[in-house]
This record gives C-alpha cells, sequence and structure tokens, in this order.
C-alpha cells in the first residue's frame, strides 16, 4: 500500500521535472507556432552553466538559476534576432526551414558546449536527501523541481493575462496579423519570446542537473521527450502540457515498476503516436490555450 | 569501458558528420608509403581523438605513444625503431572500418593496434580477420575471442570477469543476496552473467534482476522495486550516468543496503563531483589504479606523469601492456610473420603494469582481473583485493 | 527528351566509374566508394518521401535498421545467398511500410516527423529485446571476402535508386506526388488518391533505405541496435539532402558529395570544430538558401523537375465526353436531402435540398456565411454532413472519398484558388486528365484538347504564380473539367475574372453542358452567372429561403431582407 502510494507520488513529482523541463519549448510554440529543435541543448547549456558555477564559485542552482536563464536570455534574444526573424514564418516551407535552423543551432550549442566542457557527464551534489512523511518519503530534489516547474507555469500565467507585454504576446499567438494592426511591434514580441523560452529553458536545466546527469549529447533525448509532452498536451496549451506531464511522468514510473524499464520506455512512444493520431489537438482540445 | 553506453545508444551525434569525412580525408592524404626493410616498423591504430568518446580513448593513445617511446629507448624491436601510425575515428564504428582499411591496404602497417572500445574493436574485428592481422585487442566482450576471429586476442580483463573481486568482497563479509540492476546494452548485459555465475560460485543468491535501457534517466521505481526484496548488496552492471541515477534514488527515497557495487562509474572523478557527499562508502571497479603493486607500474606512473602531465587510468595501462606484450612477442619470433606472432601471444604469461596477462587457446583474456576502489571522504582508495589495497574497505554501508 | 540523354549519361558515367572503382582499387578505396555510394542511396530513398512527398521523416533509420536485421537473419538463420537476402530485406521493409505508412501518414508536418523517431525508436527497443537479433550485443553475420562485392552492389543500388527518381520525376506518379506536395486537398479535388501515392512514396523509400542497410550489414559484418538505427545516420541523409535540394532527383546526389568532400576538408583542418561549422552552415543555409544547392541559378534551371508532356496544338481528341450521365428516377444527377452540418454549437447548413438535372445549371447565391461552401464541401466528400443524405446518380455517395468522387464524376473548384505552384498549367489539367485515361497519351491529349477549349494554351509552360488572377480562375475550372465531370461545382470561380474572361468561361461551361454535364455555381453575386443558370437558389443562415428562375428570385422579399444591411449593393450591381 504504502508502496503504491509512494509510487503515485514518484510519478507526479517526475512529471514536474518533464514539465519544468517542457515549459520553455511551449511558450515558443505557443506564440510562434515554432517548434525549437535546439530546446534539449539549452537545457543542457543551462545545466552545464549552473555545474561551472557550483563547481568554481560555489553556487548551489538555486542562486545559480537567476545567472543561468540571464545568460539564455540574452541567447535566446540573439538567435531569434539574429537567424530566426530571417526566415518567414507560415506553411510548411516556413515550418521545414525554422526546423533546419534550430537543427543547425542545436550543433552549434552541444559543439560548442563539447569545446568548454569535454564529453563526461557531469552533475552536481545538491537537495540529495528526503523529506519524511510517516514511511514515506518525499525526495528534496524532485520536489524541488515540481515547485519551480509549478511556479514557472503561474510566473508565466500571470505575465500572460496580467502585463501589457505578456496581452500583446497572447495576441501575437491569436493572431500575428491582428496584433501588427493593433500597433503591437510583434518583431520585438517574438524576440522576447524566445528569450523567455529559452531562458526557462537554462534555468530548467540549471535545476534538473541535480538530478539527471548531463552530457552535451543529451539534448537530442530531452528535445524529443519535451515534444512528446507539449505534443500530448496540445501544443501551446499549459493546462495540457501539466496534465500530460503528470501522466508521462505516472506512466514512466509505474510502468517501471509493474511491467519493467524496457516496456516503459517504448510505452511513452507509443502513447504519443496514439494521441497523434487519435487526438491531435492534444488531451484537452482548443481548452487551456494561452 | 567509461564510455557511457546511454549517449551511444542516443546517437553519435558530434561524431555522426565525419564518417565521410574521415574517407576523404584519408584518400586525399594518403601516403602510400611502402614499409622499408630498414625504416621503422609502422604500428596502426584508430583512436577517438575528437568528440564526447574521446577522454578514455585519448588516453589509450598516451598509453601506445608512452610504449612505444620505452621501446624506441630500449632499442627498438628487430633492431628496426617502432612508430604508430594513427586517426581519428571519432567514436563512429563505421569510419574506424575505413580507418582500418586504409591502414591495412593503404598504408600497409606491419602491425595493428586496437581502437577503443568494444563496438569499434568488433566493427573493425572481422576486417582485420579477413586480412590475417594479429591485433591485441581492448574489447571486453567474450565472443569475439571463441575462435570466430583467430587474428585477435584479449588485452584487457574480460567483460564477466568485471566485478568478480568485488563480489568476493562482498562474499567475504558473509553477505548473502544480491539485487542486480543491469543497462541493457552489450558490456554491462555480459557482465551481469559473470556477476551471476560469481555470486553463484561464491554462495550468493541473487534475489533480484532487472535491466534497463539505456535512456533511463529515473530510476525511482526501479530502486524501489529492488528494495523489497532486501538484498544486502545493491549491484549495478553499469556506466556513469545510470550508477549516479541509482544512487540518487536510493539516498533519496532512503533505501538502504550493506554494500553498493558499480562496474563503471564510481572509477570516474565525475562520479564523486556529481554525488558529493552520497559518493562516499559507494564501491566501484577498475582495471588499473595508479598505487598498484604490478610489474613496473611505479615507473610507469612516473614516465606517464612526466610526459603527459597527469596520472595514467586503466585505459592507459591496458594500452601500454598490450603493446609491450605485442613487442615481446616480435622480438620472440624475429620476424613480422603474423601467425607466429599470434601463437607467440597465445603462449605468453607475463607481468604487465595491469597484471598478469596470460591468454586462452582463442585468445580470451584469461589472465587479467579488476580491483575494487572505494570513494571514502570524497577520494577514491584501492580497497580489494587486500593484496593490492591501499585502505580498508569501510563496510556495512551506513544509514543515508 | 535530350535532357533524359544527358541525365542517363551522367548517371552511367558515375556508375561506371564507380564500378571501375570496386573492381580495381585497393580495399580502402573501394571501402570510400561504399560509403558515397551508401549516403547517396539513403539521401535519394529519404527525399522520396521527405521530398518529393513532402513528409519529412526523422524515424527513416528505422528501415535502415530494419533490413540490416533482416538480411543479417536471412543470411545467418536460413543461409540465403546474400543478394537474395537483400532483395528479401527490402521486400520485408516495403511490406511493413505499408500498414504503418497508412497509419503514419494521417500525420503531417512535425507530427509525421517526430511520430517516425518514435517509431523507430520502438522499433530499436523491440530489436534489443529479442533474443534472435541478438539482443543489445548484437549479431555476427558472415563476412564477405572483399568489399569489392558489397560495393558494386551498393553502386548498382544507389543507380537504381536515382534511374528510380528519374523515372518517377517523368511518370504520372511523379506528377501525382508534386500535386501531393503542393496541396494535398486541390490533389484529392484532381482525383489523385493522395493517401496511396504517399503510401507507396513511403513504401519505396523504406524498401531503399532496407536495402542500403543490408548491404551496410553485409559489409561490415556485424550489426547491433546502437549500430543499426544510429540517429546520426539520420541526420547525415536529412543534411546531405537539404543541402543538395530537397525534393529534386539530382540535389541528393549532390548533397552527397559536396557536404563529404566540404566536411572533410573541415575535418583535415578544424578537427574540433568541424561539427560547429557544419551545424552553423546548415543554419544559414536554412536561413539564406533554403532550396539548397540545387537553387543555384544554372543549376536550378538543369535541375528543375522534368515537365512532363507538352502541349499539342490541334490535339485530335476533343474535351472527353462526361462520364455517361444517368439520373434518378426523378430526373437529378445530384440529389441532396436534409443536408446539414454543425461545427461544435454552430450550425453553418441546417436542412438543405438541392437537385440539378444532366444539363442544368443552378446558381446557388447568399450572403457571406450563409454555408454555400461548407455545402461544396460536402457534396465533394471533403467534409461529412451531420444530417441528411447525397445521391449521386440515384445512388447514395456517404462512404466514397474525395477522390473517388472527383473520379466518378463530381469534380469542383475552390472559393479560394488552390493551384499547384511547381506544376504548369499544362501539368495541373494533365493531373486531373490523367485521373479518368487510362493511358497515359490520351490524357496528354485530352489536357491539350481542354487548354486550347478554355484559350490556356499559350500559358502550358507557365507556372500559376505567372497568371493573372482571372486566368488562375480559368485554370481551376480547366482541371475540374479534365475530370469530364457529371456534375461540376463552381464555387465563385468567376470573381475577379475580366468581362472578355467571364464571355470565355461561359462559352466553355455552356459546351459542357451541352454534353450533359450539370453546373452548380456558387456565386456571392447573381449577375456573374444570371444569364447562364436557368434555375437559383437563395441561402441564409444554412438554408433555402427561395428557389426559381434567377428574376423571380432576385424580387423575392426574404432575398431582399436577406442581403439587407450586409451587402443591398450586391444585388444591384
Amino acid at each position: 500500500m504504502v508502496s503504491i502510494i509512494a509510487l503515485v507520488l514518484l510519478g507526479l513529482l517526475w512529471g514536474g521535472v518533464y514539465l519544468l523541463m517542457a515549459e520553455g519549448l511551449n511558450l515558443i510554440y505557443g506564440v510562434m507556432k515554432v517548434v525549437n529543435l535546439a530546446h534539449g541543448d539549452l537545457i543542457v547549456l543551462g545545466g552545464l552553466l549552473a555545474y561551472t558555477l557550483f563547481a568554481h564559485v560555489g553556487l548551489t542552482p538555486i542562486t545559480a538559476l537567476l545567472p543561468v536563464a540571464l545568460v539564455l536570455f540574452a541567447l535566446g534574444a540573439a538567435v531569434q534576432w539574429g537567424i530566426l526573424e530571417r526566415i518567414p514564418l507560415g506553411g510548411a516551407e516556413g515550418e521545414l526551414r525554422t526546423l533546419l535552423a534550430t537543427f543547425g543551432l542545436s550543433y552549434v550549442v552541444s559543439n560548442t558546449s563539447f569545446l568548454l566542457w569535454g564529453g563526461q557527464f557531469q552533475s552536481i551534489p545538491f537537495l540529495q536527501g528526503a523529506l519524511r512523511l510517516g514511511p514515506l518519503a518525499i525526495p528534496e530534489g524532485l520536489l524541488a523541481c515540481s515547485l519551480a516547474a509549478f511556479a514557472a507555469a503561474l510566473l508565466v500565467h500571470f505575465w500572460l493575462h496580467r502585463t501589457i507585454a505578456g496581452k500583446a504576446l497572447r495576441a501575437t499567438a491569436e493572431s500575428p496579423l491582428g496584433a501588427a494592426s493593433c500597433g503591437l511591434e510583434i518583431r520585438r514580441i517574438r524576440i522576447i519570446a524566445f528569450a523567455l523560452g529559452a531562458a526557462m529553458a537554462g534555468g530548467a536545466g540549471a535545476l534538473v542537473i541535480a538530478l539527471v546527469p548531463f552530457q552535451i549529447s543529451s539534448g537530442g533525448d530531452l528535445t524529443v521527450q519535451s515534444f512528446t509532452l507539449i505534443a500530448l498536451g496540445g501544443l501551446g496549451n499549459y493546462l495540457g502540457a501539466w496534465i500530460a506531464a503528470e501522466i508521462l511522468g505516472l506512466a514512466e514510473v509505474l510502468s517501471q515498476y509493474y511491467l519493467g524499464p524496457d516496456i516503459a520506455s517504448a510505452t511513452i512512444y507509443l502513447l504519443f503516436i496514439a494521441v497523434l493520431l487519435f487526438r491531435p489537438q492534444g488531451l484537452l482540445g482548443r481548452l487551456g490555450r494561452i | 569501458m567509461a564510455k557511457n553506453g546511454c549517449a551511444r545508444t542516443m546517437g553519435r551525434r558530434a561524431a555522426g558528420m565525419a564518417t565521410l569525412a574521415a574517407m576523404w580525408l584519408a584518400l586525399g592524404a594518403a601516403p602510400a608509403a611502402r614499409a622499408a626493410e630498414d625504416g621503422p616498423i609502422r604500428i596502426g591504430c584508430s583512436i577517438t581523438e575528437t568528440g564526447p568518446y574521446s577522454p578514455p580513448a585519448v588516453f589509450e593513445l598516451q598509453g601506445y605513444r608512452l610504449a612505444a617511446e620505452e621501446i624506441n629507448q630500449a632499442g627498438g624491436v628487430l633492431g628496426r625503431k617502432v612508430e604508430i601510425v594513427n586517426y581519428d575515428d571519432q567514436g563512429n564504428p563505421s569510419t574506424a572500418v575505413q580507418l582500418y582499411q586504409k591502414l591495412i591496404y593503404s598504408d600497409r602497417v606491419d602491425l595493428l593496434l586496437s581502437p577503443y572500445e568494444t563496438d569499434l574493436m568488433s566493427a573493425v574485428a572481422p576486417l582485420v580477420t579477413r586480412a590475417k592481422k594479429v591485433m591485441p585487442s581492448l574489447g571486453a566482450n567474450v565472443d569475439a575471442f571463441q575462435g570466430q576471429f583467430p587474428y585477435l586476442v584479449q588485452a584487457i580483463t574480460q567483460t564477466p570477469r568485471y566485478m568478480g573481486p568485488a563480489i568476493d568482497l562482498a562474499a567475504s563479509r558473509g553477505y548473502k543476496t544480491i539485487a542486480l540492476l543491469i543497462q541493457n546494452t552489450q558490456f554491462p548485459q555480459q557482465l551481469a552473467r559473470g556477476i551471476e555465475a560469481e555470486a553463484t560460485a561464491k554462495g550468493m543468491r541473487v534475489v533480484f534482476k532487472e535491466s534497463f535501457p539505456p535512456t533511463t534517466t529515473d530510476f525511482s521505481a526501479l530502486v524501489l522495486k529492488a528494495a523489497e526484496t532486501h538484498p544486502d548488496v545493491i549491484v549495478g552492471a553499469t556506466y556513469l550516468a545510470d550508477s549516479e541515477g541509482i544512487v540518487r534514488a536510493a539516498k533519496a527515497q532512503n533505501i538502504n543496503a550493506r554494500m553498493f557495487a558499480f562496474s563503471i562509474g564510481p572509477v570516474e572523478p565525475e562520479f564523486g563531483r556529481g554525488l558529493g557527499d552520497a559518493a562516499n562508502g559507494v564501491f566501484g571497479t577498475t582495471l588499473y589504479f595508479p598505487t598498484l603493486h604490478t610489474a613496473g607500474n611505479a615507473e610507469f606512473v612516473a614516465g606517464f606523469q612526466a610526459k603527459f602531465g597527469r596520472a595514467p587510468d586503466y585505459h592507459a595501462a591496458v594500452a601500454y601492456g598490450s603493446l609491450k606484450v605485442l613487442a615481446e612477442a616480435v622480438r620472440k619470433v624475429g620476424s613480422l610473420d603474423q601467425d607466429k606472432i599470434r601463437d607467440a601471444l597465445l603462449a605468453t604469461s607475463v607481468d604487465t603494469v595491469a597484471g598478469h596477462f596470460q591468454l586462452s587457446p582463442t585468445g580470451l583474456q584469461i589472465g587479467y582481473t579488476s580491483y575494487v576502489l572505494q570513494w571514502q571522504n570524497g577520494r577514491q582508495a584501492l580497497v580489494w583485493p587486500a593484496d593490492q589495497a591501499s585502505a580498508a574497505p569501510e563496510l556495512p554501508h551506513g544509514a543515508w | 527528351m535530350t535532357r533524359l540523354i544527358i541525365e542517363s549519361a551522367v548517371l552511367s558515367g558515375l556508375a561506371l566509374a564507380g564500378l571501375m572503382i570496386a573492381a580495381g582499387a585497393n580495399a580502402y578505396v573501394v571501402q570510400l566508394l561504399f560509403s558515397t555510394a551508401l549516403a547517396v542511396t539513403l539521401a535519394v530513398g529519404w527525399n522520396l518521401i521527405g521530398g518529393m512527398a513532402g513528409y519529412v521523416s526523422f524515424g527513416q533509420v528505422g528501415f535502415f535498421g530494419l533490413g540490416a536485421y533482416a538480411g543479417a537473419l536471412a543470411m545467418l538463420k536460413w543461409a540465403l545467398p546474400w543478394p537474395l537476402a537483400i532483395v528479401l530485406a527490402a521486400c520485408l521493409a516495403a511490406f511493413l511500410a505499408w500498414p504503418l505508412g497508412r497509419i503514419m501518414l494521417r500525420l503531417s508536418g512535425i507530427f509525421f516527423a517526430l511520430g517516425m523517431f518514435g517509431l523507430a525508436r520502438v522499433l530499436q527497443i523491440i530489436v534489443n529485446a529479442l533474443e534472435i537479433t541478438g539482443g543489445p550485443m548484437g549479431t555476427s553475420i558472415p563476412t564477405a571476402e572483399g568489399p569489392g562485392a558489397t560495393a558494386m552492389a551498393m553502386v548498382a543500388l544507389a543507380t537504381g535508386a536515382v534511374a528510380l527518381m528519374m523515372a518517377i520525376s517523368r511518370s504520372r506518379f511523379g506528377l501525382r506526388l508534386a500535386a501531393l506536395r503542393d496541396d494535398a486537398i486541390a490533389a484529392a479535388a484532381a482525383g489523385v488518391d493522395t493517401s496511396r501515392v504517399k503510401v507507396a512514396a513511403f513504401c519505396l523509400s523504406a524498401g531503399l533505405a532496407a536495402a542500403a542497410g543490408a548491404l551496410y550489414a553485409r559489409n561490415v559484418g556485424y550489426i547491433d541496435p546502437a549500430s543499426g538505427f544510429a540517429g546520426t545516420i539520420e541526420l547525415q541523409t536529412v543534411l546531405m539532402v537539404l543541402a543538395g535540394g530537397i525534393g529534386t532527383v539530382w540535389g541528393p546526389v549532390l548533397g552527397g558529395i559536396v557536404i563529404s568532400l566540404l566536411s572533410t576538408a573541415l575535418w583535415a583542418r578544424f578537427p574540433t570544430e568541424q561539427q560547429i561549422i557544419l551545424g552553423a552552415l546548415t543554419l544559414l543555409l536554412a536561413v539564406a538558401m533554403p532550396g539548397g544547392l540545387a537553387s543555384i541559378p544554372p543549376l536550378s534551371t538543369w535541375l528543375r523537375r522534368p515537365m512532363l508532356g507538352a502541349f499539342t496544338p490541334g490535339a485530335a481528341t476533343p474535351a472527353p465526353a462526361p462520364a455517361a450521365v444517368a439520373a434518378d428516377h426523378a430526373g437529378a444527377v445530384l440529389a441532396c436531402r436534409g443536408l446539414g452540418k454543425r461545427f461544435g454549437g454552430v450550425v453553418a447548413v441546417a436542412g438543405v435540398d438541392l437537385a440539378v438535372a444532366p444539363g442544368e445549371i443552378l446558381a446557388v447565391i447568399g450572403p457571406n456565411g450563409a454555408g454555400k461552401s461548407t455545402l461544396f464541401d460536402m457534396i465533394s466528400a471533403f467534409s461529412a454532413p451531420t444530417s441528411g443524405e447525397i445521391r449521386f446518380r440515384g445512388a447514395l455517395c456517404a462512404a466514397m472519398p474525395p477522390h473517388l468522387l472527383a473520379r466518378a464524376g463530381i469534380a469542383r473548384t475552390f472559393q479560394t484558388s488552390r493551384l499547384f505552384p511547381h506544376l504548369t498549367v499544362f501539368e495541373t489539367v494533365l493531373l486531373a486528365a490523367a485521373s479518368r485515361q487510362h493511358r497515359f497519351r490520351d490524357a496528354q491529349q485530352a489536357a491539350s484538347a481542354l487548354l486550347a477549349a478554355t484559350d490556356l494554351a499559350d500559358d502550358a509552360e507557365r507556372f500559376p504564380d505567372a497568371l493573372p488572377p482571372g486566368r488562375q480562375r480559368l485554370l481551376e475550372i480547366a482541371r475540374a473539367l479534365a475530370l469530364a465531370p457529371a456534375v461540376l461545382l463552381l464555387d465563385e470561380a468567376m470573381a475577379g475574372m475580366t468581362a472578355a474572361e467571364i464571355a470565355r468561361v461561359h462559352a466553355v461551361l455552356r459546351a459542357a453542358t451541352r454534353r450533359g454535364t450539370a453546373i452548380v455555381a456558387i456565386e456571392h453575386v447573381l449577375p456573374a452567372i444570371a444569364s447562364l443558370a436557368a434555375r437559383a437558389q437563395v441561402l441564409d443562415n444554412g438554408q433555402t429561403i427561395a428557389e426559381g428562375p434567377p428574376a423571380q428570385v432576385l424580387s423575392d422579399p426574404m432575398v431582399i431582407e436577406a442581403y439587407l444591411g450586409g451587402d443591398e449593393m450586391a444585388l444591384a450591381s
């Protein structure tokens, strides 16, 4: 009995970790309808930056969060301004070119990381203990990531719904043309959105590297995992992403326990394909879009 | 083996694009040098010099270089100097295949050395065999040395023996049960079979056994399930990232055992850096340690330190050992006749820096074994076997 | 024709050079040759589904791995001779790709790409878990004596792949692929079985990848899950195709060679930075040169998809006779009863009855949002009605997909014109004609005749973008007429036409009705069709509010009421 409760708890907490890593991608997709294939590499970059700040300056991941997010924000802004803005959006052609560009970017980011950090797995000893709740042990690291995911989701929600810039961003997501005709400067909004998405990816990396060791080639799988999650949730859908993350976390932990880890890894992909085929609009449909 | 299997399966991203690059480059730059009888003996190999998988392979290359230098200082082999001809395979098996083709048919090197690691070695094995070239191989897998590739001899500890001493240590403390967690890739699977055999031989029981795919990052449920069998020892047939993941999951869920031991993982310095205090008390396996009392080890460590500015690791040691053994075999034969060199190697029984080198009739390494290390106060200490130990093992593992 | 000769000469030259190297050079050079031919084969195969069909996949490596294992096991377990094992592997992959394609190709864009990635992963997990494949340990295969034979086979495979693409680009199948990539809906309306075409491309692509995989396994003599399903293979392939020119026949070949040379040069000079430079190059390519090398001016003309057929002046065949028109007992060829459509809570069409007899012209008018286009979408099977029934020649056509309906004789145009940017005017009409004519030559004759009749002959080799809006509309009508329809649905087909163009369209439509074609024409404003139509039906809020001769309908108070406020001027004009 304790075991099933523990498993569900672990599943929900890991769901939070997955959500944390996917939020930046979701924001960028929500605003620009662009899938950033370098997303995972930005997470890894954020993690490795946090690792360096820990190893050489002694900053914990939580203190490192702000500087790492700032660096990634600047990087994201530069990428959007310098590269992606130069590709006309819209249509299959625009989608292919953006995919291609971010695919190239992922090479640049991961291999530059290799020059700086080498190829070995790195991690940070941080929040490794557990909170005791009777017979239950709640891993601190997982809890911290889940809380951070929740906080980030709330902040983004607040920002999107309560601030001028955020409302502008939502207007852009609804209709770029309409937003432009309202006098909003779309270009700047897109730059901010991409930069923010990158900053969120980097921040997530800074926290998650304390749970999962990162290596420069980890990025590809993180991109796919994050994309799976937001596609399950319905691209750009925040509530959906959260539910999808919890489902993924639970499915992963429970199938690992009951069906074995090998099957667990295949279930996620099968679930992904099944949802794409039968509910292409995501789990929640139009509900909960920004 | 330190290369992480996880990253491996994920796709050799950074190592990728070079497949074709390697061949074009080599095509353009082929020196077409022909070995003159009085020129140096040319020894070829491909090494992963760049890319994410390069760090252990560079150790290997340095081991080869140091051995070659020492051989030359001692007057060379057959009165000729030796010279290493190496190319970068970027960790890509098909590139390695092309580079060995080049070494054999285009550069026409006199002798071959092995690439690192097992999958590169497995990829070039058929080709090397076809060309009837002897190759002391740094591939730990057993199946390549069952007679299928008669010109390959194993110059590294065979996989099933990797964790023998660790099991031996556990048995010596009277531990009875083992939970075995296995990464579902080539090396750990073969290793797990060795662990099971060793445990049975020592009167221990494997009460839990489960394999997980290399992409696994969350080990919570797996560790929880293992703990339900209340094992004395939790053993991981793993690499770096998954050993860390298992230790993290155990600590975060307060899952205790008397002993935690992993194949690859604790041997890497990153294990201690990534886990901090949680690393203390965890056991790992290595094929070599600078403090070993093996033949010529003190000189090897000093020479390596002087030449490369760092202490050698096990990749360097086995590579160094393999070239030394090969040179000795050539000396004994008195020519570069590959069949005779092979026979001489099969008859070799000699102590190297990595231990006692001896082969089965099919070229399987039956001399080399492994050593057990433990993280103690943030440092690795060699703790088993007792006659090589630099510190006493701290057992049982305390509560987290 | 000369172009075919030049291309064939280049291909045979390359193949011959390859075979000579394979036969004569030392093992190392032969190995290089093998890898180049492998890269070309994979790029060409990927381009078929990713470029020509427009379904970018991140999982074709799954078929490479499948082929490698199938070939290896056929050699090992059944002791098949290796060439046979390779053919078997290719067939197996193509066979499996059929059901997979039926499922996966319902996805598109990034979803298809990543769905395929997931599929390849699942395949890898399965292979990793099976006993017969050697699990994670992989399996050794009896090795070739030397690389010569496998390299020759690889060169032959690559040559065959390129030749196949040359043939496809000159075939009806190639034309349909090009149309599918440009606009799947318009292609279906032109009678193209889009699902079948893309699944066929998918199967061929899978077969090529699998054959390459089986040869790869034979050549290396060892296969394990990590190398059989390596993501890098996919990435390299995609990059080469993109660099060369996606969707072209020769782009992938060019890309394979150029990228290899380039990465070699980089590797020699900047071994550690090479990957970064290649990544940056990809970025640059995406931003500045999305068409790849094949889009550079002289090449772009040489490497453009070859034009299919040409307008033959004075083609003997007149526009094809419409499929034998049969009306139901009430004399209607098309009859809708109580047709309704709701989207969620919104009712777009609420119980409309509509009937048209052979040779009749019916005008359907109504203000914006009256449900006219939704009605057409239901009749042409692009959307399913939520209530009511449609009878074509007296038979229910509920379960018929759009392309079958188009072939059976219900053709349509679209409100906003949907032409194929990469098909010439002639090819556009030919595509539809080829849906009706079994022999391709007959289809070319029919297309020529139709172009002459619609006054588009001078534009035969132009692309739609180069035409003024009115002529684009005309082309769409010509495309629909090429299906020799029994019922022609025109959705505001004459919007934006000059008076001369309208007169031409009227003549063409009259000719069609004389052959028995029934025409249903939606117009926002009546005059464009009034002089032709014998009968008009007015829709408002999804319902019929008036019906009868145009003059009578226009004076109906309810009709005036419907247009008032919104668009009273439209009636007056």
